[in-house]
């Protein structure tokens, strides 16, 4: 199970609202290389993974993704808190309105809600170690967009921070890959029951 | 959230962070002792700097409290999301 802290894992405290750079941060919370996909992905990847490495680095990550998700929901809050009818029409912001109001909705920049799709659970370490370190490069790749998109040191500072954890992310994931890839050849396929 | 409470939110962000960090390293690397005591040296600053915090601002986690009062005062600090503004709370 999981405690809650009342903290956030880096500082966010955003003075100006901006509704049109809420619309592209909002692809981080349910979009395809999202925070919400990437916590679900190595959650539900963990159960069946073969060794105590590989279990605690897809447990402790997925858990530090959900603090992510926190974190760019925080933005996308403070970046439409209070907005006026008029400052929502100025700001390119009606079509979200019109079905979330202020609320935080998972959904990409373009305006797809959030779809399991985005992630796959292959139940093969292989496979599924594979794809977490595309996962996490597409995640940086998306920050670096991002970061070409916002002027706003408010917003670009935990910005950086979270693209800074995904390289983190992606170098846990390779160690993990390279320890089970050993182990599968000390073991010759050991945890592996042949499908042929 | 006044000044001095937002800086020392963010020593213990910081410790947290470096803490989270060890914490996965040595998800993949169980036998380096080095890092071991260097996450026990900064899992002690942070859990007597935590203590310090809430005693002053409110708790952080409040699963691990056995001296609660009446009213709860769980919801009572600002939520982490809830823009913090100096100017706003002194007024």
């Amino acid at each position: 199970m999981w405690e809650y802290e009342k903290k956030l894992q880096y500082p966010i405290n955003i003075k100006n609202t901006n509704p049109r750079l809420a619309k592209f941060v909002i692809s981080q919370y349910g979009g395809p290389d999202g925070e919400l996909g990437a916590s679900l992905r190595y959650l539900s990847q963990r159960y069946t993974m073969p060794n105590d490495i590989a279990r605690a680095t897809l447990n402790d990550i997925g858990t530090e993704e959900l603090g992510h998700l926190e974190m760019v929901g925080t933005i996308v809050h403070q970046l439409t808190r209070d907005l006026t009818p008029e400052q929502v029409k100025a700001g390119g912001f009606g079509d979200y309105y019109t079905d979330h109001a202020l609320g935080v909705y998972p959904q990409s920049a373009g305006g797809t809600p959030f779809s399991a799709s985005v992630l796959a659970v292959k139940g093969d370490v292989i496979a599924d170690l594979t794809e977490d370190l595309a996962a996490e490069q597409k995640a940086r790749a998306t920050y670096e967009n991002i970061l070409r998109l916002a002027d706003d040191p408010d917003v670009i500072e935990p910005i950086k921070f979270l693209r800074a954890r995904e390289i983190v992310h992606y170098q846990r994931f390779g160690e993990t890959l390279r320890v089970v890839q050993e182990e599968m050849n000390r073991k010759r396929n050991h945890f592996i029951k042949k499908p042929y | 959230m006044n000044r001095s409470n937002k800086m020392m939110l963010k020593e213990l962000m910081a410790l947290d962070l470096k803490m989270y960090d060890l914490q996965l390293f040595l998800d993949t690397h169980p036998f380096e002792s080095k890092a071991v005591m260097e996450y026990n040296t900064t899992a002690n600053k942070y859990m007597s700097m935590k203590q310090h915090y809430e005693k002053l601002y409110g708790p952080i986690t409040i699963n691990d409290k056995d001296d609660n009062t009446t009213p709860w005062q769980w919801i009572d600090s600002p939520w982490p999301w809830q823009y913090q503004n100096e100017k706003e709370e002194t007024k």
